[in-house]
């Protein structure tokens, strides 16, 4: 079924594909394959750049990422030192009876005053032991319950980052209130050498971490980095006010459970590349966003680039394949042109020759080929004359002995019987016929010679015939200046002689009638003599090896052969003969004017010229 | 051959189709995206209140590519300063104002010196006739009814025959009318006597401040504005010349978001605040602003921003947090 499906489609496409000129085919094809070759080049260039631009993207956000973590890693176990100094090198030296944290607190809070709001240490009741910077605490609040406190006294062993909030411990007059992420840990206090539990709290200046992680997000491309803890509660986002009154949303709930690493995923619509990297110790994660589409803006300049650059190189190409199809097709098609004139009957067509050296070989070896073959149609023209007119000189020269031999046989006798005018009548008709016979070796004479010869002969005939019969010249004046070829009415003659009226004893009438009609002229030659049935008729003008019984032997195809090769196959003898009453032969040439100039056209057998001349007329 | 050659005619005017639209979409590729020059006016720009508001205006001016131009103020006496101070932002460029009209008298905005309506957006408080600007503000009705629902929730059955004065600034201002109307409408069902009304015009001038420091003293005050919450709590300290003895005695209800009125409310000076999201305010007036420009509208959107009801209990809410405090460095 498929394969049948195929093959029609083969058939289908190879219909179409009709032979094409041999520009159209170059074009084609060099343009096909160039645009095929471009437009894979421009696809996998572009495939590659935008490839590179992904992996440097990744590798640039991970590197900021990187930085970002380092930098924030840094910054927490800095925290943590301070935490673990107070703790360490401070709470556990002092017996609280007798000393004051104070002083240590104040040094160490001075010393990382910028990325601190305060140091505070509590007891597991509540109460302030000291505090950095010292201050007023404000009334009516519940340390123990909030949440810094109750993780501390949860999971005593750690240290405690809490999320971001505002820090709700001092009393403060300039109405300042700080956000801030609590660092707290369980302390041992030691009052009077007795052990109770306490909570240290180191607070963070949030801002700190804000300006930390804003380094990372100063670009203003739509690509970003956030911030979370591991339950996934935002600790810094670029738009944290935004989230926090719901003006933005972000898929920080999904993100907390992604696996270090990037990976790609759809939110609100869009598809975007998220990296995970979780810092240590605190299991905060922080995450970079790129947006796809902020990535395909990057890349749509590069593909209108590689879109315009392939489009130009095409351009270029489809121009550049035409010039050159031109330059290789365009003497090609000259040299058809030429064989196309010459293929119209132009036998002397002007050869194109130029080009590419091979064309111009292919036009030099035509044009000599075509030489050649003028040379050697008009040599085989020539060779047919020649053979023409010996076939004619034998034909004609055959009349003569037996006719000669009759004729003077004849004269012999008028002679012998002292019937000396009779002998002188004969002999002058006799040099008239061979006068003619003769004419200077020329096959066209005038139709009136041709009567005149055929006068000369009937004479001399009916001499021989004692006037067995009688014959009549009706032949209208217009035609007698008309070319004919000579001798082809005595053969008539002749055979209307032997078999039309031999033997009729003086009722045997022949009569020769000559007239033009249009443009043809008609000579026929009637006798009423026996006549001859219609297979006989038919035979006469086609069966060239009949054997003659009497006569000169010049059979009547002989002349309506001889006519033909002269006038073209339009002309030429018809018969017309019924039993008993008698034949018509009649001999059909155009009318063709007696000139020096036609005769030399005719002998030359340039026939068309003249008639060409003539219908230009 | 014809065919031929219209063919290729065809393949050549495609070809230089492709490059010409390529190279116009590269042209147009270049093009930055149009920064719109936004002037902010507010009453006494430097005041502490507006850190939220300011916080939201450049946090949406960074979001759609505006460039904001926060014109310092002193405190404005006239609706006819700040409509000068409108004209002259106009003439030096800017293509959108955000103001807060200091008085909603009839026609204030016809002094406006533009061919064309400037694209602009009123905060808080819409002026008459109204609708001409898109406003930007919360329900001002609500906020008013919403004191009184504080109100009666604390007092509840203690309400009957209590005392009650009401600050409620500057009287030119719809917005005030607005919670004026707002509050009484909540207060309608309860059986209290509103001893005084105290408002001013577009500015405090000595007689008005003479007339505030003789008002008699009652059991329930309100205050339905930022400045007033902050003058009221000035007052009520200066009068008793100490915060611990206000606690028991007086109760003052307000409406505000500076830092002065929360700390207050902290103390326990201000029993209950209504807070009006000012972060949204200015960050959704200037996207609105914005849009007004780029889809060349009208009319600005109007946006209505929440308000929160704060007591000294759910101030340090995590979620009340979050807006009650701006994050500053």
């Amino acid at each position: 079924m498929i394969r049948e499906h195929f093959k029609r489609l083969i058939s289908h496409v190879r219909k179409r594909i009709r032979p094409q000129s041999i520009q159209m085919t170059i074009t084609i094809s060099f343009t096909f394959v160039s645009i095929v070759c471009m437009g894979m080049l421009g696809v996998s260039l572009y495939n590659n750049f935008v490839n590179r631009m992904e992996d440097t993207m990744s590798q640039n956000m991970e590197q900021l990422l990187d930085q970002t973590a380092i930098n924030l890693e840094t910054y927490l176990r800095s925290m943590r030192r301070i935490s673990d100094a107070m703790y360490y090198s401070v709470i556990k030296d002092k017996n609280l009876a007798t000393d004051t944290l104070d002083e240590e607190m104040n040094l160490l809070y001075e010393a990382n005053k910028g990325n601190l709001i305060s140091i505070a240490c509590y007891t597991n009741s509540g109460k302030l032991v000291a505090a950095a910077p010292v201050a007023t605490q404000k009334e009516n609040i519940d340390i123990v319950s909030q949440e810094w406190f109750t993780e501390a006294v949860g999971q005593m062993e750690n240290i405690h980052f809490s999320t971001p909030h505002v820090q709700n411990l001092f009393d403060n007059t300039s109405y300042r209130y700080y956000w801030v992420i609590s660092l707290s840990q369980a302390v041992e206090l030691t009052n009077r050498g007795n052990s109770t539990l306490g909570v240290l709290l180191v607070d963070m200046n949030y801002s700190s971490i804000e300006q930390l992680l804003n380094k990372a997000n100063t670009d203003t491309d739509s690509e970003y980095v956030y911030l979370m803890d591991g339950d996934g509660e935002i600790i810094y986002h670029p738009k944290q006010k935004l989230l926090y009154t719901n003006l933005y949303e972000e898929n920080n709930l999904t993100a907390v459970n992604y696996e270090d690493g990037s990976i790609e995923e759809e939110f609100q619509g869009e598809k975007r590349l998220v990296t995970v990297k979780t810092i240590s110790y605190t299991g905060w994660k922080i995450v970079s966003v790129v947006p796809m589409s902020g990535f395909n803006v990057g890349i749509s300049d590069l593909r209108l680039v590689v879109i315009l650059f392939v489009s130009l190189a095409m351009l270029m190409i489809i121009v550049l394949n035409q010039l050159v199809s031109a330059r290789i097709a365009k003497p090609l098609q000259k040299l058809n042109e030429s064989v196309k004139e010459w293929e119209s009957g132009n036998m002397n067509p002007d050869i194109y020759m130029g080009g590419s050296l091979e064309v111009e070989h292919l036009g030099r070896t035509l044009r000599s080929t075509v030489e050649q073959l003028q040379q050697l149609m008009n040599d085989i023209v020539v060779e047919q004359e020649e053979k023409r007119k010996s076939e004619l000189d034998a034909l004609q020269s055959q009349i003569n002995p037996h006719f000669l031999y009759n004729t003077l046989d004849s004269i012999v006798w008028m002679i012998e019987g002292e019937r000396y005018d009779d002998a002188v009548f004969m002999i002058t008709q006799l040099a008239s016929l061979f006068r003619i016979s003769l004419s200077r070796g020329k096959t066209i004479i005038s139709i009136e010679d041709e009567i005149q010869h055929a006068q000369n002969y009937m004479n001399i005939q009916k001499r021989r015939y004692k006037d067995s019969f009688s014959v009549k010249f009706n032949i209208e004046d217009a035609i007698l200046s008309c070319c004919t070829v000579k001798l082809i009415i005595q053969p008539l003659l002749e055979n209307a002689i032997y078999y039309g009226v031999e033997g009729m004893d003086g009722d045997g009438e022949i009569e020769v009638i000559g007239y033009r009609k249009e443009n043809d002229v008609y000579i026929e030659v009637r006798d009423n003599g026996l006549g001859m049935p219609e297979e006989m008729v038919d035979a006469l003008l086609t069966e060239n090896d009949r054997v003659r019984k009497k006569g000169s032997g010049v059979g009547l195809i002989n002349v309506h052969n001889r006519i033909k090769l002269r006038f073209g196959d339009l002309y030429g003898l018809e018969i017309e003969s019924r039993l008993d009453e008698g034949t018509i032969v009649r001999i059909h040439l155009p009318y063709i004017e007696y000139s020096p100039e036609t005769v030399e056209l005719l002998e030359d057998g340039r026939i068309k010229q003249i008639q060409g001349e003539e219908s230009d007329d | 051959m014809t065919r031929d050659k219209f063919y290729f005619g065809m393949l050549v005017l495609i070809f230089m189709a492709i490059i010409i639209w390529t190279s116009y979409a590269m042209d147009n590729d270049e093009k930055e995206e149009e920064y719109y020059r936004i002037s902010i006016i507010v009453n006494d720009s430097n005041n502490d209140r507006w850190i939220a508001l300011r916080q939201g205006l450049e946090q949406a001016a960074k979001d759609c590519n505006a460039d904001l131009n926060y014109v310092s103020t002193g405190k404005l006496t006239s609706a006819g300063e700040e409509i000068a101070l409108i004209n002259r932002e106009l003439e030096n460029g800017a293509q959108g104002i955000i103001v807060q009209m200091v008085s909603s008298e009839d026609n204030v905005l016809q002094m406006i010196e533009t061919a064309v309506k400037p694209a602009m957006i009123l905060l808080e408080s819409d002026v008459r006739p109204e609708n001409q600007y898109g406003l930007a503000g919360p329900d001002n009705r609500e906020i008013g009814q919403a004191v009184a629902d504080a109100i009666k929730q604390d007092f509840d059955k203690e309400i009957d025959g209590k005392r009650i004065g009401i600050l409620y600034g500057n009287h030119n201002r719809l917005s005030m009318q607005q919670r004026l109307q707002g509050l009484k409408e909540g207060l309608e069902d309860v059986p209290v006597e509103i001893v005084w009304e105290h408002s001013h015009g577009e500015s405090i001038d000595e007689v008005d401040q003479e007339q505030f420091e003789q008002l008699e003293a009652v059991d329930i005050y309100i205050a339905l504005e930022n400045d007033e919450t902050e003058r009221m709590v000035d007052f009520i300290l200066s009068e008793t010349g100490s915060e611990e003895e206000e606690e028991e005695n007086l109760y003052l209800y307000g409406v505000g978001y500076s830092e002065k009125a929360v700390y207050y409310l902290d103390k326990g000076v201000i029993k209950t605040l209504v807070v009006p999201n000012e972060f949204n305010l200015g960050y959704q007036s200037m996207r609105s602003v914005v849009n007004q420009l780029k889809y060349h509208l009208d009319k600005a959107e109007d946006s209505q921003v929440d308000y929160l009801v704060i007591d000294r209990v759910n101030m340090y809410d995590e979620e009340n947090q979050k807006v009650l405090f701006p994050i500053v460095q």
